[in-house]
């Protein structure tokens, strides 16, 4: 009776509780069931193609079923399933490449599924034969969309033939690796002072280059111009690339330390070892830039924000900032590297779509310094022909000054040719090839 | 004829291959079915227990007065008194929350008084434990109730 | 036509049929050497059935319904066993399995008569007694299993079905409450409350964490209807201040658990699948391999696995079988639960073994299947009846008996009512 439904009543509860239980197992399994295969010993992966439909991997692939070097030039970005390389396209995106279901199992034959990316293995190819023997990388994406074309590391690794005898860095997209900017970054300090000073206060400050200035504390900041630059203002001074005219603006009393750190840290530098967050690019992890700012009449400061000394920026990022500058929005595009998966039905499950990231800084600001770069881009037409570009090159020192690491970020001021590029090239000497050559044959390639 | 027998075996084995995952799935809904056609034999199996325990409860049947009240006792334990869990409520304040227990032990109904304010009275005595007969009052407060037994 | 009048002929020839559906699998998906193992699979499968059936026809009890189920989930399981790697008989398993039927027959002759447990409960204290004094004398303080040369058996297994239904006994001692010092205290509460807190003590001591859960869940269940009998309905009240004072022990005692089981309680699986937590990780991929309809009979990889027949036996089958045949035998054990339900106990006494009982079983399953699924931590206890394991099989069956007492009772019936007003004359 009713003391005896207690029972019943009991007992129900507890069967109710261990079906939830089964009914969050049934899900769990079937949400991670492909994450299981991944680590199991059976497997079968598909296809990535590029945005032409080309096989940019293929993980049953033999010796001599492609041409020789076939995989080479995106060979550190896709990588392949041996786990020898880890930040890749390839490892980090196992689950999706599976050729398995629940209800069917692992699919041997004919399965259907397959990352397509956004890559074009065409104009990557060019990009990597461009570089000749030099080492380096390049990285160019639609800065309206966020589809990465480009993305060519030196030196790499054809994956089918293995890991023996790789010279060093071969297995590591140099894109997404921290890099000293040189006077890239100059449009990070260049951002930073319109925001914090405004177009016009910051038009009306001039400055003497010598060749040489002798800051606050009595250290030499040297231009690369001996002769010096003479009077400037900034836009010739952003142009000029001079090193004196912006370690005098570093001290110029019309902004302060925390001003320049804030800025840099709305940019997304980590700033005297602030926390560092890492971009994600499909689970490809991308450093963050970082540096050190202590004080304004300090050498080392005024040398990082010129873009030695301690700062790092990753080409991936230098490549985001130009988003923001060519969008005229402030915000950077994300970039990402897969267009859409397929699973083993060939049904298409997951695609991509635009985003952005917060405001770096005002669009107002980005139009003043797209306007500037782009008159600066008006000195490479000859070198690069055919396209409206704005641009800002640098030289960086690197190992102890030994060697020079040339670099280039731009974009393409086309609505319809929306390109944003930056390009390193290690320890150039001056008959190497250039980073305008790259940049043009990226540009032609893509067009 | 073993040899025939298990060579007739495989041979249906290997014709009915092409349809291993028809048959796998067809196998598994059958014992879905069979299981739940089981379970629901327990009710059926319900009224024989009824049948079953009416007897071994001897009929009895708690009634008021005038007959008109009856109360089938269906378990081994029957609760009586004013609180909402007893199985024979009543909401006479004059009967304690809880009051006494009835209770069936070898074919004999027991009723038990659970230290009740007012008493529990059979046949007008004042009682803490009896056994009871048949046609026996129950007075619980100012209700009155008499055991009685009914025909199968 | 069986003892209580009711024809049974559809329904055991339906358990015939799932029997007969399975090993059709077997035949078709199955991998053996020959044909004559699964032959001989099903002659004894099927034949033994037959015999049960046969048999029961000579017990007098009320219903026949649960036998009838737990011949079908033992035979399955019979099926289930023989053919991990490879289609072959599982004998031991089937001799457990007639065992645990005999288990259960004896199970429900025992706690049929309630006034008889109430009688002799004393000897079942002392049975739990013997079997807690065999833990500490042989088992030592890492071990569960008392090895005989020939058979090795665990104690704390057969503890479970008596400690079960020591929590029903003495219930009509509710009423008589003993002040001592202002407190209103049943004697015989404390002594089960000694008593689950000793069991609880032992079982920390011999690291056997996984039947802990299951003992904690019968003595709360068992509280909780000694509690309310047989006045007050289950109060919320009472049932969130449990829950609340469970949920504290539960912190305590992980606050305080060793460090093993602190390793275990965070362990990533996938962090280092080669290590702790390798079973895990080789269940759950066997269970992704086996999809809905698994690979086939005798198939599988998992049974090179330790414990493949037993902690992580749900997803042995699932890779074999396919995930829907895993579910169903669990389905199959709930509908032994839920037969207690349709058909309720009449009796306080039975309700609370009842309780018990599904307490074990659905504690016992959810440790197992989520523990190997890597939902909660992974301990190693048998899901009733499907594991291997002799020791678990036996008190499985003792207790389904308890569950059968519940509803297949026969009731005294005396043949002359001693003391009779016949007639139905009114009295005025």
């Amino acid at each position: 009776m009713k003391s005896l439904k207690r029972g019943s009543r009991l007992i129900t509860f507890m069967i109710f509780i261990f079906i939830i239980g089964m009914v969050i197992l049934i899900a769990k399994i079937q949400m991670e069931a492909s994450f299981y295969i991944s680590n199991s010993g059976s497997r079968n992966l598909g296809y990535i193609y590029d945005r032409n439909g080309d096989i940019i991997f293929d993980d049953n692939a033999e010796i001599g079923q492609y041409p020789d070097g076939y995989f080479k030039d995106l060979g550190n970005l896709i990588g392949d399933a041996s786990g020898q390389m880890t930040n890749t396209l390839v490892a980090k995106n196992l689950e999706k490449l599976s050729n398995y279901s629940f209800t069917s199992g692992i699919t041997y034959k004919g399965g259907k599924a397959a990352i397509y990316s956004t890559l074009s293995h065409d104009a990557n190819e060019k990009v990597y034969s461009a570089f000749g023997d030099k080492d380096g990388c390049a990285i160019a994406y639609n800065y309206k969309t966020g589809e990465i074309l480009v993305c060519v590391s030196r030196p790499s690794v054809d994956p089918i033939k293995g890991y023996e005898e790789l010279a060093e860095g071969s297995l590591l997209c140099k894109a997404f690796y921290k890099t000293v900017p040189g006077s890239t970054q100059k449009t990070a300090t260049l951002i930073s002072a319109i925001e914090t000073m405004g177009i016009d206060s910051l038009m009306e400050r001039s400055f003497t280059c010598n060749g040489v200035y002798t800051n606050n504390t009595g250290l030499d900041i040297v231009c690369h111009n001996e002769y010096g630059h003479g009077t400037q203002n900034i836009r010739e001074a952003f142009a000029n690339s001079c090193n004196p005219f912006f370690a005098q603006l570093v001290e110029d009393s019309g902004w302060s330390l925390s001003d320049i750190e804030n800025c840099y840290k709305k940019l997304g530098y980590s700033v005297n070892g602030s926390e560092e967050t890492e971009i994600s690019i499909d689970g490809i992890i991308s450093a963050k830039a970082s540096t050190t700012l202590e004080d304004k009449n300090e050498f080392n400061t005024q040398w990082s924000c010129i873009g030695q000394g301690t700062s790092l920026v990753s080409p991936c990022q230098m490549m985001m900032w130009q988003s923001a500058i060519a969008n005229e929005s402030g915000k950077s595009t994300m970039p990402y590297l897969i267009d859409h998966v397929t699973n083993v039905n060939g049904r298409t499950v997951e695609s991509a779509s635009t985003n952005y990231s917060e405001q770096l800084f005002s669009s107002q600001t980005a139009s003043e310094v797209k306007d500037i770069m782009l008159e600066n881009g008006l000195n490479y037409t000859g070198k690069i022909p055919g396209y409206t570009l704005g641009v800002k090159s640098g030289t960086a020192q690197v190992k102890n000054g030994e060697e020079e690491n040339s670099l280039l970020t731009g974009f393409v001021d086309d609505k319809d040719f929306p390109i944003a590029f930056a390009i390193l090239i290690e320890n150039r000497e001056s008959y190497d090839v250039s980073t305008e050559q790259i940049a043009s044959v990226i540009l032609d390639s893509l067009n | 004829m073993l040899d025939n027998f298990t060579e007739f075996i495989s041979e249906m084995v290997e014709e009915l291959s092409a349809f291993k995952e028809i048959i796998s799935a067809a196998g598994l809904i059958i014992v879905d079915i069979c299981a739940l056609v089981i379970i629901c034999f327990c009710a059926k199996e319900k009224k024989t227990v009824q049948k079953q325990w009416s007897k071994a409860a001897r009929h009895m049947v708690l009634m008021d007065y005038s007959g008109e009240f009856t109360f089938t006792l269906n378990s081994q334990e029957v609760l009586m008194g004013r609180h909402i869990s007893a199985d024979l409520r009543f909401s006479d304040m004059s009967v304690s929350r809880y009051h006494a227990l009835l209770s069936l032990e070898d074919g004999i109904w027991t009723i038990t008084d659970l230290d009740s304010t007012s008493g529990t009275y059979v046949n007008g005595q004042k009682i803490k434990q009896k056994k009871l007969r048949n046609n026996d009052e129950i007075k619980i407060g100012k209700k009155a109730l008499y055991i009685r037994r009914v025909k199968a | 036509m069986y003892k209580n009048g009711l024809s049974y002929t559809i329904i055991t020839f339906l358990s015939l049929l799932t029997h007969i559906s399975l090993l059709t699998i077997v035949f078709i998906k199955g991998q053996y050497d020959s044909i004559m193992s699964p032959i001989i699979l099903s002659a004894i499968i099927l034949g033994s059935d037959i015999l049960y059936f046969f048999i029961l026809k000579f017990l007098k009890q009320n219903t026949y319904t649960l036998d009838i189920l737990l011949i079908t989930v033992l035979n399955m399981s019979v099926i289930f066993q023989s053919c991990f790697g490879k289609v072959g008989f599982a004998v031991k398993h089937f001799i457990f399995a007639v065992m645990a039927l005999v288990f259960c027959q004896a199970g429900f002759k025992l706690a049929q008569n309630y006034r008889f447990i109430e009688k002799y409960k004393y000897v079942f204290y002392g049975i739990i007694g013997i079997l807690i004094i065999s833990i500490v004398l042989f088992t030592g303080s890492r071990g569960m299993w008392i090895d005989l040369g020939f058979i090795t058996i665990q104690p704390s297994e057969f503890i479970k079905p008596f400690f079960a239904l020591v929590f029903a006994t003495s219930l009509a001692a509710q009423q008589n409450k003993k002040k001592i010092l202002g407190i209103r205290i049943v004697y015989d509460n404390w002594i089960l409350f000694g008593l689950t807190g000793l069991i609880v003590l032992l079982q920390w001591w011999c690291r056997d964490l996984g039947s802990l859960p299951t003992f904690a869940a019968v003595a709360a269940c068992g509280f909780i209807m000694r509690i309310c009998y047989p006045k007050a309905k289950l109060s919320k009240k009472l049932l969130i201040g449990i829950s609340a004072a469970g949920l504290v022990v539960v912190i305590i005692a992980l606050k305080f658990a060793p460090g093993y089981v602190q390793d275990r309680l965070h362990v990533d699986i996938w962090s280092d699948p080669t290590g702790n937590g390798w079973q895990q990780c080789q269940a759950l991929i066997a269970i992704a391999e086996g999809g809905w309809f698994g690979k086939g009979p005798g198939h599988g990889v998992l049974y090179k696995v330790p414990a493949a027949d037993t902690d992580i036996v749900f997803s042995s089958i699932s890779e074999e079988w396919g995930l829907l045949t895993a579910l169903l035998a669990v389905f199959m054990i709930m509908l032994i639960i839920v037969s207690a339900l349709i058909n309720t106990p009449r009796s306080y006494f039975h309700t609370t073994l009842s309780v018990g009982v599904a307490a074990v079983f659905i504690a016992q399953m959810s440790l197992n299947i989520f523990g190997s699924c890597n939902i909660i931590p992974f301990t190693g206890v048998t899901i009733p009846f499907i594991s291997q394991g002799g020791s678990s099989m036996l008190s499985c069956g003792l207790m389904a008996g308890f569950l059968k007492a519940g509803q297949a009772m026969v009731y005294p019936i005396p043949e002359r009512p001693h003391v009779q007003n016949a007639g139905r004359r009114k009295i005025v």
